[in-house]
Formats: structure tokens, sequence, C-alpha cells
């Protein structure tokens, strides 16, 4: 039964404007201005972090932080942070508060056009913010197509011709989803005449129009998660954009659509609903296949980025997976799945960014005995390989294990053993490249790209450990500020399933639980 | 709803006829002046219009009978619900374009009082024609209007000009040919009648299906030509050699919308739903309709001049609307009330950006414009607000009167026509969403890169119009909705 306990609040609403007018503000005042962009970047995105822990006592106690305004018809703009959405948030503003810090380091100082690409990157999170926030599905929608359109401009960041074809790529299926779910939510909005996340299923009839919707929000949020076949955009996208945009898109924005799945499951149709039919068994085999297909196709990648890009897409497939099979604990395994990978390829993605610099190459074959240069940034690439593989106690473990759990209770061995050898896939994309990074004896560039960058220019070698007075081979590191982004997030894949009561996990099944 | 007499009617259409001529007293080469001048007569016409708006909240229909030419035959203004609806938005959208010709004819020098003329009279044409009360009166201003616009159209004076300002006028001309032969047997049976909702001509005395029908497609067709429904729609690419001002006012807005005003009325004042549902002839227009909006949109992507593409998105965009009257439902028809002000607040925008650059670089082809968008980094901001309006992105206006249109057809129980609207918003995609990127993220090949906006008098009633159709999007529950749900309430409740 749900708890109809709810609060007004105006936080969730300056949660999304907050990043919304700092970003706004950013770009407007123009280029040449780095003090500025840390400080706003920082502070609209630290504030929101700490705005959605201020929930906590609240949520915990079953009071849901909520708020309607009556603006954009037709059923008005409004926020409601509900156990799922209060973890989808936190997991959102955790993500972004650490990509930002990450990008703020990353892109060089100078950079032409940083101004914008700081300022869209914090309209995209405030879209990401308010789809986690967002209190009824027409609300969902507009942060929803707002993200995507954002993230756009991040995407075509470089202007290269081929940045430009990929964005544009990624717009157009974007708004091919955009417009599916459009008729989507129109028809449930027609059927029922609300949209509210406040209830679990609004009772809809049975009719062919609403199957239509059902295959509308599919549509829609198999574009946004990439899966197959709609997860054409992501590849190109991902390599074309700078890393940060690629990580925000795969630690945060690919579980937007996730999450809108979830959200349709569980309070648009409800489970009852959809167990009477077999339109979620489709999405099943789409899952399992993407699963197969996105690690046969990571394993073929030569360029590190597009390799983590395919293993996104089969990582997002556990998620589908998980949601279509209806099954409580599959469900919980999913939405666990959603931090387990947001963690876990942030990591990845956030490592390979320094690796890429370091390198100068994107070719894993050039990565050998990069380990030795980077032993730390490596050491945090190893524990997400191994949390990706799904080793105990690291997170996926949780989420796969839910996830085989599920699959059980459905007598789908079938299920299981997909499980299994995309874990076996995993290993053997993966590991190659932590093997070559540490025993790798090929020859790196001699002089460290960001050995130059934080020591003076005059060539006096004083930064890292590097010493090249005593031609010590020791090695040298990136710089904190994108060190310590890398770790929090290692840490991330570790922690939760060590401490004692793992607090994500606990907010998940009790989200879920209204469900069934 | 009881009519009251009323002057107001008669102002909004004689103030803008009759002001006309007071541009003409200004010095030719004086654009300031007769900006002023003409400026002043549309914001007095907009201000008759705005005080109309309290008696009709009570309840009443103001109303000026101006002369009868013989028993039955009169003139006459009523400004009932949709008049106003309709009136209201063009008249201010008259006050925007009169500043905007002001920046947009800057130094273009000729015939300047020639066109300002003609610009007002088609503003006391098209006031005309909201505010008509008979078949008549509808029949007289919409061919005025058509004269009215024909010196505009041809107004560059070039000899592409002239041809289609010929082919215009043979199009608009005929079209009219076709409704007043309808009026004439129409009158000859029910003289005097007025419009009113639910219509008279169920009185009349010959019950024949196929007389009505056929009235009713004469009337259609004759309506049609000026909303450009397939295959009417020849004239509308061909008009856009007139200045971008008009392409802007008149042929995205005033003379198409009175086309499709005209079939309203013909559709609900003088027709009804159950009439025409018993002919059984709206599945058939509703077909039309419905290629028109694909073709229109198809035929969209292939232009590479910006107004012709714009104007190709026109006739779809004009479908909506028409589509949404001719579902005979509340929501459906809400839809298309809302698209009729929703679609003008965007394409006037789009026009109005299209025009400062044009102006402003000496471009008219899409390939052409690449970069611009760090050239004129605000008219294309617009421009795209524009642009993703009519795709029915959130939260700009062009998203709600989809929505209505979508939930209009579900309730007609023909979802099939939702599949139209959401083809159409892909293809809208298609051709706006290149113009956008490549104006943004490609280098341009203008002399000077960077460089200045267009000039104020443009920019700012554009950003303006923008500006509206954010709010209209996000506030459109304290005003565009309930509007035309009341008036689709009015229509309907016959």
């Amino acid at each position: 039964m749900e708890t109809n306990n709810t609060i007004i609040n105006w936080l969730p609403l300056v949660i999304v404007l907050l990043p919304f007018s700092a970003g706004l503000a950013l770009y407007l005042a123009g280029a040449g201005r780095p003090k500025l962009t840390n400080t706003l970047v920082l502070v609209s995105t630290i504030l929101p972090l700490a705005f959605a822990f201020s929930f906590y006592p609240r949520v915990k106690a079953g009071l849901f932080p909520s708020l309607t305004l009556d603006i954009l018809p037709p059923v008005g703009l409004s926020f409601r942070v509900d156990y799922l959405g209060f973890y989808t948030l936190l997991l959102f503003a955790a993500a972004g508060l650490i990509v930002s810090i990450y990008s703020l380091r990353y892109l060089e100082p100078f950079e032409s056009r940083r101004h914008r690409y700081f300022g869209f990157q914090l309209l995209v999170l405030s879209g990401c913010y308010g789809v986690a926030a967002a209190g009824d599905f027409f609300s969902f929608y507009l942060f929803f197509e707002f993200m995507s359109i954002m993230f756009f401009v991040l995407v075509a960041h470089y202007q290269t011709g081929s940045a430009i074809r990929a964005a544009y790529k990624f717009l157009i299926m974007t708004i091919i989803a955009g417009v599916t779910l459009f008729l989507a939510v129109a028809v449930i909005y027609w059927e029922t005449g609300t949209l509210t996340f406040a209830e679990t299923g609004l009772g809809l009839e049975q009719s062919t129009l609403v199957m239509v919707a059902f295959i509308g929000f599919a549509v829609a949020f198999g574009i946004k998660s990439a899966l197959f076949p709609l997860h054409l955009w992501m590849p190109d996208a991902y390599s074309e954009a700078p890393l940060p945009a690629a990580t925000i898109s795969s630690m945060i924005m690919l579980k937007t659509g996730a999450y809108g799945l979830i959200r349709v499951f569980g309070n648009i149709y409800g489970i009852d609903y959809l167990a009477q039919f077999d339109w979620a068994y489709y999405l099943v085999l789409l899952g399992a296949f993407t699963i197969i297909f996105g690690s046969i196709v990571a394993l073929a990648q030569e360029d590190l980025i597009r390799r983590l890009a395919y293993s996104g897409i089969a990582q997002v497939g556990y998620i589908i997976l998980g949601i279509a099979m209806i099954n409580q604990l599959a469900i919980i395994g999913a939405a666990y799945h959603i931090l387990a990978h947001a963690f876990m390829k942030g990591t990845l993605f956030l490592c390979a960014g320094i690796m890429v610099k370091e390198a100068d190459s994107r070719q894993i074959a050039s990565l050998k005995g990069i380990g030795q240069k980077l032993p730390v940034t490596m050491t945090c690439f190893t524990i997400a390989t191994l949390t990706a593989v799904g080793m105990p106690p690291f997170n996926i473990f949780i989420s796969k294990w839910h996830l085989g759990l599920g699959a059980l209770e459905l007598e789908a061995m079938i299920l299981v053993m997909i499980l299994l050898i995309s874990s076996m896939l995993n290993a053997a994309y993966y590991f190659p490249i932590v093997t070559r990074a540490f025993l790798g004896t090929e020859q790196l560039k001699s002089r460290s790209e960001f050995s130059g960058l934080t020591g003076n220019s005059s060539g006096q070698q004083t930064a890292g450990f590097t010493s090249k007075q005593n031609n010590l081979p020791l090695f040298t590191e990136a710089p904190a500020m994108l060190l310590a982004p890398v770790i929090v997030l290692a840490l991330g894949c570790l922690v939760f399933g060590l401490t004692p009561v793992n607090l994500p996990l606990e907010l998940i099944e009790r989200g879920i639980a209204i469900y069934f | 709803m009881t009519t009251t007499a009323s002057v107001l009617p008669a102002l909004a259409v004689f103030i803008p006829g009759l002001g006309a001529f007071l541009a003409l007293l200004a010095p030719e080469n004086s654009l300031r002046r007769i900006t002023i001048y003409s400026g002043l007569v549309t914001l007095a016409g907009f201000i008759a219009v705005v005080l109309m708006i309290p008696q009709a909240t009570d309840g009443l229909i103001p109303e000026s009978k101006l002369l009868a030419l013989l028993p039955g035959f009169e003139l006459n203004l009523r400004a009932d619900l949709p008049a106003l609806y309709f009136s209201l938005m063009s008249s201010a959208l008259w006050v925007f374009a009169i500043v905007y010709t002001h920046g947009y004819m800057h130094g273009h020098g000729a015939r300047l009082k020639r066109f300002y003329f003609y610009y007002i009279i088609s503003m006391s044409a098209t006031m005309g024609v909201a505010f008509a009360g008979n078949l008549f009166t509808l029949y007289f201003f919409f061919e005025m209007l058509t004269l009215a616009t024909y010196p505009l159209v041809i107004h560059s004076g070039t000899k592409d000009a002239h041809r289609s300002g010929t082919r215009y006028i043979i199009y608009c001309l005929s079209g009219g040919a076709l409704i007043v032969f309808a009026w004439l047997i129409i009158q000859a049976y029910l003289p005097g009648e007025f419009f009113r909702p639910g219509g008279y001509i169920g009185s009349f005395p010959e019950q024949s299906h196929t007389l009505l029908t056929i009235l009713l497609i004469i009337l259609v067709a004759g309506f049609g030509t000026k909303a450009a429904i397939m295959p009417l729609h020849a004239w509308l690419p061909g008009a856009m050699v007139a200045p971008t001002p008009v392409s802007a006012l008149l042929h995205a807005v005033a003379v198409v919308k009175s086309g499709v005003f005209g079939i309203i009325r013909v559709l609900y004042f003088v027709y009804n739903p159950d009439i025409i549902r018993d002919l059984a002839v709206e599945h058939y227009l509703l077909v039309l309709v419905s290629v028109t909006i694909i073709t229109g949109s198809i035929l969209a992507l292939r232009q590479d001049v910006l107004k012709l593409r714009l104007a190709y998105s026109t006739i779809g965009q004009l479908g909506y609307i028409t589509l949404g009257a001719l579902l005979f439902y509340p929501l459906g028809l809400t839809g298309g009330l809302l698209h009729l002000v929703n679609h003008a607040l965007l394409k006037i925008t789009l026009f109005f950006c299209a025009g400062a650059m044009i102006k402003e670089t000496g471009v008219t082809n899409i390939g052409e414009l690449k970069g611009v968008g760090r050239r004129m980094p605000l008219t294309m901001l617009c421009f795209a607000v524009g642009g993703l309006g009519l795709i029915g992105i959130l939260p700009i206006n062009g998203y709600i009167s989809k929505l209505y249109l979508l939930q209009g057809s579900m309730e007609s129980g023909n979802p099939l026509f939702a599949f139209v609207i959401l083809i159409s918003s892909l293809l809208n995609a298609l051709y706006y969403l290149p113009i956008i990127v490549n104006a943004f993220f490609k280098e341009g090949t203008f002399d000077r890169p960077v460089g200045n906006e267009s000039h104020p008098a443009m920019l700012i009633p554009t950003i303006i119009l923008a500006a509206l159709c954010l709010v209209l999007g996000l506030f459109g529950n304290m005003t565009s909705i309930p509007a035309a749900e009341y008036i689709a309430a009015y229509i309907l409740n016959y």
C-alpha cells in the first residue's frame, strides 16, 4: 500500500533551478572567466546534493517532500521525492558533483567554449535532477526532454564534422524518443486524466491504445538507455563528446531511461496490470539480447572509449531485463544496478580519461605499461573491473544476486546463464586492459602530460613523484582534482557492500515493496 | 448569449480601414513618421478589439449593423467569441509587425507609403473576416483581403513577383467565386440568416443530401484555398516573393488563418457537426487534411530557400487546425483553436527571424546560413524557440495544442490522426533542426563572422514574441487553454 504522506517542500524546485540558473548565467557571462566557472559549478552541484541529503530524515519516516505548481498545462509541474525518487536524486546529485569536479580540471583552463561546456553541463544536470524529483509523468517528460536536448550541445562541443554528425544522430533519436513518449503520455492522460507518481497503477482499461502507449514508453526509454536496436546514437556520441560529458551520460542519463521504465511499470500501469500480459516478455528478450550483443561487440573494440560504451549497453541491458521480469527481487536488483553501474562505469570512464590524456591515444594497445605511470588510477580501474565482473563484495554482486534470484523465482534458468556468460565476457574484455597496463613493457612517452601541467613551465620537474634529476623511473599521477573523484567513485563500488546497513538497498526495497 | 448594439466591431474594422489613409499623409521618405502613424492606427484597432472583451465575458455579443443593400443582404459585424479570439490575436500581431516592418524597411526605401497603406488595409479586412456576422459579410471582407494583399505580394515589382502575384490572385479570387456561388444558393432559400452556433442550414427547405454535400464541399474548397489545403496550396509558396513582413503576418497568420477561420464558420455556424456527420463527408475531408499535413512537411524537407521551407511548414501546420476542427469533438476543436494562436506566434517568430537574417546577411538559402548563430545569436535563439515549439518540445506552447489534438483524435475514435500529427512532428524536427544545428555549430562564410544583430525594431518584437511562446507554454492553463475551451464549448453547445 502507498503511504500518501506528503509534505510541501520547495527544495526540490530549488535543486532543479539552482544548476539551471547557474548554467544559464555561466553561458551568458561569456568566455574567459575560469574563477566564476569554478565557483558556479561547485556551488550549484554541492548545494543540490546537500539539499537532497536533507530530505533523508523525512523520507525515512515516510514523509515525501512534494510540490505542485500550477504551470505547465495540463497537469501542472510537480515534484515528489519518494523512496525511489530520493535514491535516484541522491545518486544523480552525487554523480553530478563528482563528475563536475573532475571536468573542471579535465577541460583545459583556457579552452575555447569552456563557458558553453560548463553552462550546458549544468543545464543537463538540472534536467537530470528534475527527472529524479518529478512527481508526475508530464513533469518527468519536461525534464527528460530538456536534459536530452541540452546534452546535444555537449556532444557537439568540439564542433568537428564527426562530432556534429554524432550529435545530430543523437538529437534525431532523442526527438524520436520524445515523440513516442509524448504519444504514450497523451494516451495515458486521455485514458485516466492523471499522470501522477503517487499511485501504484492508474487503473487503466484494457485496450489497443494502452498497448500502443506501452510500446511508446518502451521505445522512448529504450532509446535513452541504449537498448538494442535503439542504441545507435550511443557509441558515436560517447567517442565524440568530451569525456566528462560521456561520463554524465553513462552515469546519469542512461539511468533516467531505466528509472522512467520503473515508474511506468510501477506507477503508471501497475505491476498487477502488466502481469496479465506478455508485453514485458518482449523487453526481457531485448534486454537479454542487448546484454550478449553489447558484451560481444565490446570485445571487438580497440578504442577504449568505445569498448566502455558497448559495455555500458550491455550493463543497461541488465537493468531493463530486471525491470521486465516483473518480479520483486529482479526489480530490486535492477534498481540497485542503477547505482552499481553508475559507480562502476563512472570509475572506468574517469580513469579512462586520465589514461587517455597520459597516453595521448585511445587505442587499448597503446595503454601497455600505463599502470606503472598511473598506479592509483589503474588500481581504481582494477577495482571497477572487478566490480563489473560481479565479484563480492562489490556493488554489482548485489544487483546480480538479486537479478539471479529473481530469474530463479521465474524458473528462467536461461536468464541466469546469460548473467553468468555476461560476467565472463566482462572479464574477457576488461582484464586484458588491466594486465597489460600493469605488466606490459612497452615504453610510454617519457615525459608525462601531467608533469607539464602541474609543474612550472621552465622544464624543471618538481610536480608529482617524478624526478628527472636522478632518473628514477618512479611514477607520476594525475592531479588531485582528477584523482580524487576517481578514488571516491572506486570506493563507492565497494563501500555499500561492506557497511552493515546498505542504505541504498534499503531505500530501494522500501520503494519497490510499494508496488507489490 | 444576447446581441447588443455596439459601435466597437465597426470601429475595429474602420479604424484601420480609414486610418490607412493617414499613412498616405506622411512624407514619402520619412519612414519614422509613417511608422508612427501606422503604429497608432493599428494600436487603436487593437484597443477597439480589447474593449469588447468585457462585454463578451458578460455573455453579450456586440453587433454593428452596417448597411442593408437589399432585405436579407446586409453587411453585419458581430463580435461573438470566436471572432474576438481571432481578431485579438491578429490585431495584436499587427502591432508587432508594424514595428518590425520599420526595421525591415529601414534603408529599403522604395514605395513605402503604398506598402504601409495596403498593410493596414489588410488589417481592416482581417478584422472584417473575424467579425463577419453572416456569409455575405464574410465573403465581402474575404475578397477585400485578397485585393489588399495583392499589391503587397507584387511589392518588389520584379517579373517573378508579378507572376506569383497573378497566381495568387487567380487562386484566391477563384476561391472567392466558389464561396459566392454557394452563398447565392443558400441565400435564395434562407435569406437574412446569420452565423450562430449550430448553424442554420438545418432549416434548409430542400432536404437534399446531395445539394447540402455539394454546397459544403464548395464552401470548404473556397475557404480552403486560402487555408492552403492541398491541392489548392500552390499560391502560398509563390507568395513568399513578397517582403518578409508580408510573409510573416499575412501568409503565415492573417490570410491563411482567415481561410481556416472561414472553414470553422462553415462547419459550425452554417452547418453543424450532426448534419455533416449525416452527410458523411467529414472522413474524406479528414483524409485530405492528413495528406496535406504529411505532404506539406515532406515538401518542406526538400526546400533549400528558408522562406519556402517555412511556407510549406505553414501548409502542414494549418492542416492541424483544420484537422482539429474536423474532428467535431470538444478536445479536438480546442486543440485546433489553440493551434490557431500557438502556430501564429511560433511561425511569425520564425519568419521575423528569417527576415532579420535575410536583411542582415543577404542570404536566402538554408545551405548558406551556416554559422549564422554566431553572427546573430539572439535572432537564432528566437528561431530555435520557434522551431522547437513547432516540433512540440516542452515547455514551448506548441506542445499544448498537439496534446489536445492527440486527445481529440482519440476522443473521436480515430487514433490514426494522432499518428499523422506525430509523424509530422518528426518531419518538423527533420527540417527545423538542421537549420538550428548548422547555425550554431558550423563555421560561417559571412563577411563579419561575429557582428551586430538586426535593427532593434526587428529584434525586440522578435524576442517578445519568442518569450510569449514560452509564456503561453508555461502558463497556458491561465490564458490560452481556458479561452479555447470556453470558445469550443460555446461553438459546440447548440
